[in-house]
């Protein structure tokens, strides 16, 4: 029998939920359980269900309750839906203007920018009631603000001309020639503890040395220099360790005191240990040389 | 602009800040914002080689610049004639433990010694040989032998004693082994005995666990351990300056390790260490030793588990009351390093184009107005705000210049469009979730 019983018509659904204030209730349920994740669809329902029930004076809740459930699912459907609840509360006899709870305000708004905004539109809404105008604002909340650099040419200045002051004070303690400068002093600081690795003390004429004089090379680590020559400017350091101690003086200290000596003239090391073999860096051994 | 730039310090300024790591060479070029910050460590490193002892925590969170601060510091540091050593705390290595984790941060920190001549560290055996010379040279001076003639065997008993001797002068702790390691280093070199050179430097480097090996090996009584080993630095620290160094500088990283330390027992002992060296660098007992310390603010400010949850850390690292983001205290043993703004981050780029040009001799076209929409482009990408670290966009900075020299004509604003910006930072698992045992 209730096949034969025709669905009501429009006036008789409006009719119908104008004398039962509560029958949006079903409608309601079966849209927000059957919802299948398409905002758009589910907003035009409610909409068409407010339209339905625009004699109904709970109408405002129908889309409070939209809103509520839309924050889930799609933030900005959400606020627009609230919107409505908004524009249906103004029109009734009384102004309830429900807020949403934190929870909710809290899961819609994840900015304090964000809500701002928002209850600006509010407001300007309640004052010119302009729904249309609210509507399209509310995709404004979510859009990612741009940020703006603001540079300020007074600092800039001054950055710059304490970053030069630095680089300054910096180049003074990093320059080439400090070392030379320490070493001087921790040699007359420490005199008695200086080592001189001279060889062959008998040997006192001054040979002309290929090397740059300002190095001043000692004759052992001069025969060093000019045995890596001999050898193509590679040698195994286990050849380099006889060689040391054939002439009194341990392999590090020897290989490190040239390094140290040329550092000064170079900025850099001129001998570079490999796994197994000790190789000077052709470019830099010509930098050392007298011509 | 770019005061006085070396050509190869211009190419390894480029090179190096594309490949996203801090320069070995003409680090000072780029410095900028960091000017207070930089006389700091200026006056500490004089007040150290004066023979003062010190010790700074780098405090900043990721991307603030700690790495770039304590490269600088060792570069200074190696040009003034310390000596210098890098290590990280990890979960293996510590300050204080008793199986062995604490001599394990030993290790690390013997194998990083560096000096000018070897800054990739590894120097302790040249340091070795340098101090022994020394030695060599005086005992052969005090006994009118020549050079040659001191290292025969049959004076190597001279050479002995006066090892032992210098070494009982200079150290309180642990002398007598020490002194006895070193000589055995000696006379390893002398009988040509590379076993005994290497077994000597096991000991020196913390790598002996017991004492009968390190009897059988060397005739020690005693092996470094997590009890000693920091009288161990010690002693080390005042070798180097009877060498003529300036002194010695330990940096350790990652101080996060301490602080994820589960049980608060062993955490507090590691705690009581720092505590231990801080009175000790401050109080003067020891000179010319520069402790630095690098971590994020948790590790530092957490009243659980930071280095504040150890109240008699807490009070004598607390900031400055009158210290604000405006007015800085650089005195203290803290320093916090803030981000870059972004007029120091459009100055620091200005400048890496000027120092781009001079490298590649060229002169890329691109503006003032440009770098400043290059700069808010950067700025406004997904992620931006929680990740962007100064090392990404002077990568992305340098890679763009390179594509403008290479191509000249492309259309700049979509390079700066094209842009994507990564997490760099290291997956760690949350700090709140460390279980406290």
């Amino acid at each position: 029998m209730l096949k034969q019983i025709p669905l009501p018509d429009e006036a008789t659904d409006i009719e119908l939920y104008a004398q039962n204030t509560n029958r949006w209730k079903i409608k309601f349920e079966e849209l927000s359980t059957n919802y299948n994740g398409n905002p758009n669809e589910f907003t035009e329902s409610v909409i068409a269900l407010g339209n339905l029930n625009i004699r109904n004076p709970s109408v405002e809740n129908i889309f409070f309750e939209a809103s509520k459930f839309m924050a889930k699912h799609d933030k900005e459907k959400s606020l627009y839906l609230y919107i409505y609840y908004l524009y249906y509360d103004l029109k009734s006899e009384t102004f309830d203007n429900k807020q949403l709870t934190k929870t909710i305000q809290k899961n819609l708004f994840k900015t304090e920018e964000q809500l701002k905004y928002f209850e600006v539109i509010v407001q300007e809404f309640v004052n010119d009631k302009d729904l249309n105008k609210a509507l399209s604002s509310i995709s404004k909340v979510y859009a990612v603000k741009r940020k703006k650099i603001k540079l300020d040419e007074e600092t800039i200045q001054q950055v710059q001309q304490q970053h030069s002051g630095t680089v300054e004070l910096l180049n003074e303690y990093l320059r080439d020639d400090y070392s030379e400068d320490t070493t001087d002093t921790l040699i007359e600081e420490s005199n008695d503890t200086e080592i001189e690795l001279i060889v062959s003390q008998e040997k006192t004429e001054i040979s002309q040395s290929i090397f740059l004089e300002e190095l001043s090379l000692k004759p052992i680590q001069t025969k060093t220099l000019e045995l890596f020559a001999k050898n193509n400017f590679v040698i195994a350091q286990s050849e380099i360790e006889v060689f040391a101690k054939s002439n009194g003086v341990f392999k590090n200290q020897l290989i490190d005191s040239i390094n140290d000596t040329c550092y000064e003239h170079l900025d850099d090391l001129l001998i570079e240990e490999d796994d197994d073999d000790y190789t000077i860096n052709t470019t830099y051994y010509q930098r050392i040389l007298t011509q | 602009m770019i005061d006085n730039v070396k050509p190869k310090e211009a190419t390894s300024i480029i090179n190096s800040l594309i490949g996203g790591v801090v320069p070995k060479m003409g680090v000072q070029h780029i410095t900028v914002g960091r000017t207070e910050e930089i006389n700091a460590v200026i006056s500490a490193l004089e007040d150290v080689k004066n023979g003062h002892s010190m010790v700074k925590f780098w405090i900043g969170d990721f991307g603030s610049g700690k790495s770039f601060m304590l490269h600088l510091l060792n570069t200074v540091a190696l040009k003034q004639k310390f000596v210098v050593a890098n290590a990280d705390f990890t979960p293996e290595n510590r300050l204080y433990s008793n199986d062995g984790k604490g001599v394990a941060l030993y290790s690390a920190i013997m194998d990083n010694v560096a000096i000018q001549t070897k800054p990739e560290g590894g120097a302790l055996p040249t340091l070795l040989e340098k101090w022994i010379e020394q030695v060599i040279s005086k005992t052969a001076d005090a006994n009118g032998l020549s050079l040659i003639e001191i290292r025969q065997e049959q004076h190597l008993r001279l050479i002995g004693d006066s090892i032992m001797k210098t070494i009982n002068e200079l150290t309180d702790v642990g002398g007598f082994d020490f002194g006895m390691v070193v000589f055995k280093y000696y006379e390893g070199y002398i009988k040509d005995d590379e076993h005994l050179r290497r077994n000597a430097l096991k000991w020196l480097k913390g790598e002996y666990r017991t004492k009968t090996e390190a009897r059988q090996d060397l005739g020690v009584r005693e092996v470094i351990n997590d009890l000693n080993y920091y009288d161990m630095l010690k002693n080390f620290c005042k070798l180097f300056v009877n060498m003529g160094y300036s002194g010695f500088m330990v940096n350790l990283d990652e101080a996060i390790n301490l602080y994820k330390i589960s049980t608060a027992v062993v955490r507090e002992k590691n705690y009581e260490k720092i505590l231990t060296i801080y009175n000790d660098c401050f109080q003067g007992k020891v000179t010319n030793l520069f402790f630095n310390f690098a971590g994020t603010k948790e590790v530092l400010e957490n009243e659980r588990r930071g280095l504040f949850s150890y109240s008699a850390l807490k009070t004598r690292l607390i900031t400055n009351k009158f210290e604000t983001a405006e007015i800085r205290d650089f005195a203290q043993p803290v320093i916090r390093l803030l981000p870059l703004n972004h007029n120091e981050i459009f100055v620091l780029l200005k400048k890496l184009k000027a120092i781009f040009d001079f490298n590649y001799k060229t002169e890329i076209s691109i503006s003032n107005e440009e770098i400043h929409q290059f700069m808010e482009e950067l700025f406004n990408k997904p992620g931006a705000s929680e990740f962007l670290t100064p090392r990404e966009v002077i990568r992305d900075f340098l890679n763009i210049l390179n594509i403008i020299r290479q191509n000249p004509g492309v259309d700049k604003t979509r390079l700066f469009g094209d842009i994507e910006i990564s997490d760099e930072r290291p997956s760690e698992f949350s700090l709140d979730d460390i279980e406290e045992l």
